[in-house]
């Protein structure tokens, strides 16, 4: 099968495929750590989805998802602990927080011509939400951190077995997949794409920049927020080391590796970046450097991803026109 | 008066790049600008598309003041361009750039648009179509799932005229469509260019190509240095001796 | 008098800031790229001159020398292997290229010196005295100097020498430049080469002063960015006013407030600017 076509397949039946995953994993794994780098995994798809719809798809880079997971995974603790609103109380709280910052960056972010001064405002954004969260102490404890947020239930049910989690977050990564098709996939995708590749012919075919701008950054952010919460109710503690700039990194490398504008190249770049690490700590300090090394690497001679998954936006459309002739 | 520019002035710094003019386009025609290299065409273009601002004066399009509107906005007034150097979206294919011209007018319904809801289907069905009557008007139908860069240069300037066509301009500037075209593409071009007068779209054309010119357009305004300084018929154009005087002083035709 | 001191003890820092920053106006201007791993070329300069003087003995004069060289070869490396490789893919290619790049000699360093550092000692006198009343510490005037004496030489490089001018001209409109036949992947790659030794010289002025660690790329790295958006991102004078500035507020603020504020403070002002001056004091636009 020639790869164009397994491309076709693969964004086709992505929910199907990613739900087969699910269930085939849970009947034969046993090991909880191999279901906590997948658990781990699925929370990062999430914000690698939300920063390719902001990056991948609409162009704008972001050096500061890490300011806005951190402010879901806090806006989750703190509803818990000190509003005593359970998990998915927790989860809409975020969405409204990390929204509100995501509008309030992007506004004046995305007004600004030339793409360093977005780079440098996500960039300096994500810094001082770290350094507020460190110094703020009466809000989060700093550096001690906020612990004891409770698990998530529904009706009598907790979710506590490392299989509860492994469900939970990939029920939630499932439909932020499916969210993100339907948005990736319409005139709202179209748009994206069209500022992507340029500003001033999307302007002149009545493409409003400042609103799709800041609705990428929104819906980046909210999914950001969303990760943030499963995230902190998952480890059930938050503290501000956890949300630093590294991180940021992490995930912008995440969708470049899996390749840009990739829904399943998302995904495949937050496990590769969750388990490659895990093999490689045998070696110690040489892992980070054969991980540096590869990144480099991959990104000068594998600009689509490690399967090519990347800026291929004909499979995004193939669907559509396929379906229209027959 | 379709589109009126009046007394309009653009400076940069000390530099004006278009003096006081003043130029009225009529609904149904096609119109052409001329100049030299450097008289400011594409300057006018961008003040009246709203990609720059206006020093001083007006612009007014089917009766509404469209002088510091924003471009986007302007589009949807249903006033289009294209530009003098191809801007096609090059990562989509031909079918693609046309799709999204198609979007132009329509709102932004977000929930609507996630949630396809049947009539959003229905509007993405109409949408479809339209894109594929636009490349069957174009000539570009038998290439619609081809990649953008891919295509020969002639066909990659049709194509942005196409894209342009989807937004369902009332008037559309072409800025130098022909440039680089041979013959064939050029008369192909010209041919267009009438089909799109008989639907009823005002077009306003920037170009150096006398030829294509004298052959296309109901009137004609000439711009040197920034000022207009002819306004007229192709034949009263090319009698006139300031206009020869600015062709000859700084270029031959 | 308290302020004076430290406006002082700012210069020094500011100073610091400032080589680095340049390095970032620099490349910037020249091509439009973020050279993220400025930080580490600062970082890895510092290592290599602390190896010398510490380690192998040599002067300070050599070793510094040595560090430069590093720094040169570091610059135009990634210039060469990471930033032209990937320019054409557009900027997200070249950061992301860069981080790793980070990475890479951010680990490299600590599988050589490991991750606690090594101890410059003093190579200037760090007992204060007193000129006109206010206390000055002599390493912190040595810095300054040497800094100023830096920039000065960048500056007559880029303006006395046909070398500079050319890359100057290439900064301003690369097509007009190729036309006249300057080289541009020449220029292109001094532009790394002098941004590579800057940063070295900034880490080896630092050194004495801090423990050289592999993770002092890092902070330097933020505070020069914040530099040189200050300035006006692209502009070389600017980039050495947003350093001073930002080295002395940062000193004066040090003084009132706590450590940990201290750097937010860099980044509060970062976030002022590209809000209401994104061009910074002295950029375009």
């Amino acid at each position: 099968m020639s790869s164009e076509k397994v491309k076709v397949y693969l964004d086709k039946y992505f929910l199907i495929i990613m739900a087969l995953f699910v269930i085939i994993i849970s009947l034969f794994i046993k090991n909880s750590y191999f279901y906590h780098i997948l658990i781990l995994g699925g929370i990062y798809s999430i914000l690698a989805i939300g920063l390719n719809i902001l990056t991948g798809y609409c162009g704008q880079i972001n050096l500061g998802i890490a300011g806005f997971y951190a402010i879901g995974a806090y806006a989750g603790a703190l509803g818990n602990l000190r509003l005593g609103l359970n998990f998915w109380w927790c989860i809409l709280f975020a969405i409204v927080i990390t929204g509100i910052f995501g509008f309030l960056i992007g506004f004046p972010a995305l007004k600004v011509k030339g793409g360093v001064y977005l780079v440098l405002v996500t960039f300096g954004f994500a810094q001082i939400v770290q350094v507020v969260l460190f110094q703020w102490i009466s809000l989060t404890r700093g550096p001690m951190g906020l612990v004891g947020i409770e698990s998530p239930q529904i009706g009598t049910f907790t979710f506590f077995l490392p299989q509860h989690w492994f469900y939970l977050i990939y029920a939630f990564t499932i439909l932020v997949v499916f969210i993100a098709g339907r948005i990736v996939d319409s005139r709202i995708g179209r748009s994206f794409i069209a500022i992507r590749e340029s500003d001033s012919a999307a302007q002149s075919i009545g493409i409003s920049l400042t609103f799709y701008k800041v609705l990428a950054m929104v819906i980046t952010s909210v999914f950001a927020g969303i990760a943030g919460v499963l995230y902190a109710f998952y480890m059930s503690v938050v503290s501000p080391d956890a949300f630093d700039f590294n991180l940021s990194v992490l995930v912008l490398m995440m969708i470049v590796i899996g390749g840009l504008s990739s829904i399943p190249g998302c995904i495949l770049g937050a496990l590769a970046m969750v388990i490659i690490p895990e093999f490689l700590r045998k070696y110690g300090q040489f892992q980070m450097v054969l991980y540096a090394l590869g990144i480099i690497l991959i990104v000068t001679y594998l600009p689509n991803g490690i399967l090519g998954l990347g800026i291929s936006i004909r499979q995004l459309f193939a669907k559509f026109i396929n379906s229209d002739k027959h | 008066m379709l589109l009126e520019i009046n007394n309009l002035t653009k400076k940069f710094g000390g530099l004006y790049a278009n003096k006081d003019i003043t130029l009225h386009v009529e609904e149904g025609k096609i119109i052409g600008l001329i100049g030299p290299n450097g008289s400011g065409k594409t300057t006018l273009f961008n003040v009246v598309t709203g990609f720059l601002q206006p020093t001083k004066g007006e612009v007014i399009f089917d009766g509404d003041v469209i002088s510091n509107l924003k471009p986007h906005l302007i589009a949807r007034k249903s006033l289009v361009r294209t530009f003098q150097q191809v801007n096609l979206f090059k990562g989509m294919t031909v079918f693609e750039n046309v799709l999204v011209g198609t979007q132009c007018k329509l709102p932004n319904k977000i929930f609507k648009v996630i949630a396809r809801t049947k009539d959003l289907k229905q509007e993405e069905k109409r949408l479809f179509e339209k894109t594929e009557y636009i490349l069957d008007l174009i000539g570009l139908y038998d290439k619609k799932n081809v990649q953008a860069y891919s295509l020969p240069y002639g066909h990659q300037r049709i194509l942005e005229i196409g894209r342009a066509l989807a937004t369902d301009p009332k008037l559309l500037l072409l800025d130098e469509p022909a440039a680089g075209m041979n013959i064939k593409e050029k008369d192909d071009l010209i041919e267009l260019i009438y089909k799109i007068n008989q639907k009823g779209i005002t077009v306003w054309i920037i170009e150096h190509d006398m030829n294509m010119i004298v052959g296309v357009v109901d009137k004609v305004a000439v711009l040197d240095s920034g000022e207009k300084i002819a306004d007229g018929s192709s034949e009263d154009i090319q009698r006139n001796k300031k206009v020869i005087e600015a062709y000859l002083g700084k270029e031959v035709i | 008098m308290f302020i004076i001191q430290q406006i002082i003890s700012g210069l020094a820092t500011g100073s610091m800031y400032a080589l680095v920053a340049i390095g970032y106006s620099l490349i910037w201007s020249g091509m439009r790229v973020v050279n993220f791993a400025q930080g580490e070329v600062f970082m890895f300069g510092a290592f290599i001159a602390v190896t010398m003087f510490v380690i192998l003995g040599q002067s300070f004069l050599i070793s510094t020398i040595a560090g430069l060289i590093i720094g040169a070869i570091m610059g135009w490396l990634i210039y060469k292997f990471v930033v032209l490789p990937n320019k054409r893919k557009g900027f997200l290619f070249v950061i992301v290229g860069c981080i790793g790049v980070q990475i890479l000699l951010r680990n490299i360093a600590i599988i050589i010196w490991g991750s606690s550092g090594i101890c410059f000692p003093s190579v200037f006198s760090i007992k204060p005295i007193k000129i006109m009343g206010i206390l000055i510490v002599p390493e912190d005037m040595w810095i300054f100097c040497i800094g100023v004496i830096a920039m000065f030489i960048l500056y007559m490089f880029l303006n006395k020498t046909k070398i500079g001018t050319a890359m100057r001209a290439a900064a301003q409109n690369k097509e007009i430049a190729m036309m006249m036949g300057i080289n541009i992947k020449l220029t292109d790659s001094l532009t790394f080469l002098i941004g590579g030794i800057l940063a070295a010289l900034a880490g080896i002025l630092l050194a004495p002063t801090v423990f050289v660690t592999p993770q002092m790329g890092a902070s330097i790295a933020n505070k020069a960015f914040s530099a040189a958006v200050i300035g006006g991102f692209g502009s070389v004078p600017g980039a050495v006013l947003g350093g001073f500035i930002l080295g002395i507020i940062e000193n004066i603020a040090g003084g009132f407030l706590s450590s940990g504020y201290k750097d937010a403070i860099a980044f509060l002002i970062l976030i002022l600017f590209l809000m209401f001056k994104p061009s910074g004091l002295l950029g375009r636009k």
